[in-house]
């Protein structure tokens, strides 16, 4: 063993750490201000890197070490890391998903201390002070960078609240600390003071308007992750699923990146099962009282130093918490990272007496072949690295196309939207797009083109968006009528409230000699919109296909909806 | 009944072993696997602490403790190596220098991609 290169693996453990805790609430890129794809990225290549470097370490020690107080802590965080990877967590939406287990263990197995804790406290606060910072220069118009004023470095104001919130109380251990220059103890409140005054332009930029508006959306969300739950309440869905699953049937899942869910606890429980999501309350809830039992053990033994730290790491867990169980913002990668970093930081402090003495798993190599060993793992830590990163660039590519789009570029946006793989969130939307573009084209040639397309992204995740939509439309453009009608049915199927479907449909279905077929779909397209004359009208069409006179007080009706609608467009106008 | 640790596990434990860092089950198991094996015996003996470490320090010469305090009371700070950074200090360097570089990254003129549901969260 060299002793040497085991220090540096516990340093850049230690500094991997820090890392990810200061870069992910200010991660966004500039230009295409997109302040998810470079976080999850950042997040995923980085628990992979800690991962990496803690086990790089095992295997230049000669063993893995678990100090003897954490084991039963470590072991079920653990348990909960393995089940979430057998979940699904080594994919794409998984792998956000598995690092804050990974992350939590880490942190409970190698830098966790007094020291580690104070580090991360400086690191949380300091990158919230500078995402508070920002918020209020652009509150006061003083806005330096061509960003969302309202949305922050964090994506959305909510988040950012919920961030600065939770990163005030870790102000008062490097404030309040004895030991510490007095410039530094300045610094930390100017810190703290900079997060208030943040979370203050924060909360100005929440819209209650917008927040009111909105809970009809929640509540939506609420019912769809419960019925998800309810569908497999013991494995889940599989992990980081949800925010996809509740992009299912949304055309505008084109344009949209993925979801907060409404709460973390019941977004764990809906994606890994209930028994994944007893075991994220044991371990989280289990590190805060860990945590304020032992600021009280240690203010009872006069440790003001260690207890104010203990305590801080606590209160700001709680408010984590409080957030996640409320709005999910710790399902968001920076509180996030936050929320399992300090989980793992707090228990570690908590269980430092008797830390010294390791249970060791030995491994039962001698040095050189260890070595050889680290080849792979370097392989494994490159590739797991590298693929975040490169489906981020994905999405920037993603980004630049709609922008591309936007400008009336379509030509060059299918471009850049052909380039990027189907077997990812951004190959999917990307595929959305290109189809609707292509499906402005005339000619059977432009439909068959479009048809491949969307045919990609129905091959990786047929229910993403409104993939089975377009690719009906597609079958129709083409004039593969049985295919078409077959398409939006399924489509209808799975999506009944999308009203788009049913008048296709039922052209379809009469088209092929359906004409009983064809008003039920016009039925159902009437019973989504009861208040559009045009709906009653295509309804009265196709029932007078089959029974003329049963047709005419429906045409009546259409007369009458077409009056009432005008009248309250009239009323309306009314001052 | 517990396992017979073979010959690099216990090579792998025994600088815990000296340290009395192991638990005890861990310990007794080495101290069992060395009775029995001479060449990790010997092994061991080449990480014993040395005799002056185990035993009582030896005593301080005259006068060496008041001439270090003299010499802070000087104001002669002992001098470390500037070039090495603390984990904190590697963390903020490498933290900085990774938001410089994200930022090189091409990206398209205007946002177009917006995330709808962030931005319900209260």
């Amino acid at each position: 063993m060299n002793a040497r290169l085991v220090a540096f693996f516990d340093s850049a453990l230690e500094a991997c750490l820090l890392v990810l805790a200061f870069v992910l609430p200010l991660a966004v890129e500039l230009k295409a201000y997109d302040p998810y794809s470079l976080k999850a990225a950042l997040l995923a290549a980085g628990s992979a890197l800690a991962a990496g470097l803690w086990l790089a370490r095992a295997l230049e020690a000669g063993r893995v070490e678990v100090p003897a107080p954490r084991a039963g802590l470590a072991g079920l965080g653990a348990l909960l890391l393995v089940w979430t990877v057998l979940r699904g967590g080594a994919g794409e939406a998984g792998a956000v998903r598995a690092a804050g287990p990974a992350l939590f263990l880490i942190a409970l197995l190698g830098p966790g201390s007094a020291g580690f804790a104070r580090s991360l406290c400086w690191a949380a606060l300091s990158a919230a002070a500078l995402a508070g910072g920002y918020a209020v220069t652009a509150r006061l118009g003083l806005d330096p960078l061509p960003w969302q004023p309202t949305a922050g470095t964090l994506g959305s104001p909510g988040l950012l609240a919920a961030a600065l919130l939770a990163a005030v109380p870790l102000a008062a251990p490097l404030l309040l600390d004895p030991e510490a220059p007095g410039y530094r103890r300045a610094l930390a409140g100017f810190l703290g003071a900079v997060c208030v005054a943040g979370l203050a332009a924060a909360a100005a930029a929440l819209d209650a308007a917008a927040l009111a508006a909105a809970m009809p959306a929640k509540a939506e969300a609420v019912r769809a992750a419960a019925a998800m739950l309810l569908q497999s309440p013991w494995s889940g869905i599989g992990a980081g699923e949800l925010p996809i699953r509740l992009l299912w049937g949304r055309p505008e899942a084109a344009a949209a990146l993925l979801p907060v869910p409404p709460s973390e606890p019941l977004a764990t429980a809906a994606e890994l099962g209930l028994p994944a999501a007893a075991l994220w309350g044991v371990l989280i809830l289990g590190s805060v009282s860990l945590a304020l039992l032992d600021a009280r053990r240690r203010l009872a033994a006069g440790d003001k130093r260690n207890a104010s730290l203990a305590g801080a790491q606590g209160a700001s867990l709680i408010l984590l918490v409080g957030a996640g169980l409320l709005t999910g913002a710790s399902y968001a990668p920076a509180p996030g990272v936050w929320l399992w970093l300090l989980a793992g930081s707090a228990a570690a402090l908590a269980l430092e007496e008797g830390a010294s003495v390791v249970r060791a798993l030995p491994l039962p190599l001698p040095p050189a072949p260890r070595r050889l060993l680290m080849l792979p793992l370097a392989a494994a830590v490159a590739v797991l690295t590298a693929g975040p990163l490169l489906r981020a660039a994905d999405q920037l590519r993603l980004n630049r196309g709609a922008a591309e789009e936007e400008a009336g570029e379509g030509g060059r946006a299918l471009e850049l939207y052909r380039s990027i793989a189907p077997d990812s969130l951004s190959g999917l939307q990307a595929r959305l797009r290109g189809t609707r573009i292509l499906l402005e084209g005339e000619g059977t040639a432009a439909a068959e083109e479009a048809r491949a397309f969307i045919a990609q992204a129905a091959a990786v995740d047929a229910r993403f968006g409104d993939v089975l939509y377009l690719r009906a439309e597609a079958d129709r453009r083409r004039k593969a009528w049985a295919e078409a009608a077959k398409g939006f049915e399924l489509y209808a199927a799975l999506n009944p409230a999308d009203a788009r479907t049913y008048k296709p449909l039922a052209e379809l279905r009469q088209t092929l000699g359906d004409r009983q077929a064809a008003v039920d779909a016009a039925q159902a397209l009437v019973r989504l919109s009861p208040e559009s004359p045009e709906a009653w009208r295509f309804y009265a069409e196709q029932v007078h296909t089959i029974d003329p006179d049963a047709a005419r007080p429906l045409y009546k009706k259409a007369a009458q909806v077409q009056d009432l609608a005008t009248t309250r467009r009239d009323t309306q106008l009314i001052p | 009944m517990t396992r017979w640790l073979r010959c690099w596990e216990t090579r792998n434990l025994l600088d815990l072993f000296v340290d009395g860092r192991l638990t005890r089950d861990q310990g007794h198991r080495v101290e069992d696997h060395l009775a029995a094996c001479p060449a990790c015996a010997l092994e061991l003996e080449g990480l014993k602490p040395l005799p002056l470490s185990a035993g009582a320090p030896p005593a301080m010469p005259a006068g060496l403790a008041a001439a270090i305090l003299k010499e802070f009371e000087g104001g002669a700070a002992p001098e470390l190596p500037s070039w090495r950074l603390s984990p904190a200090q590697a963390a903020g360097l490498a933290a900085a220098a990774l938001l410089l570089l994200a930022q090189t990254v091409p990206g398209p003129v205007t946002r177009a991609v917006q995330r709808p549901a962030a931005e319900a969260l209260p």
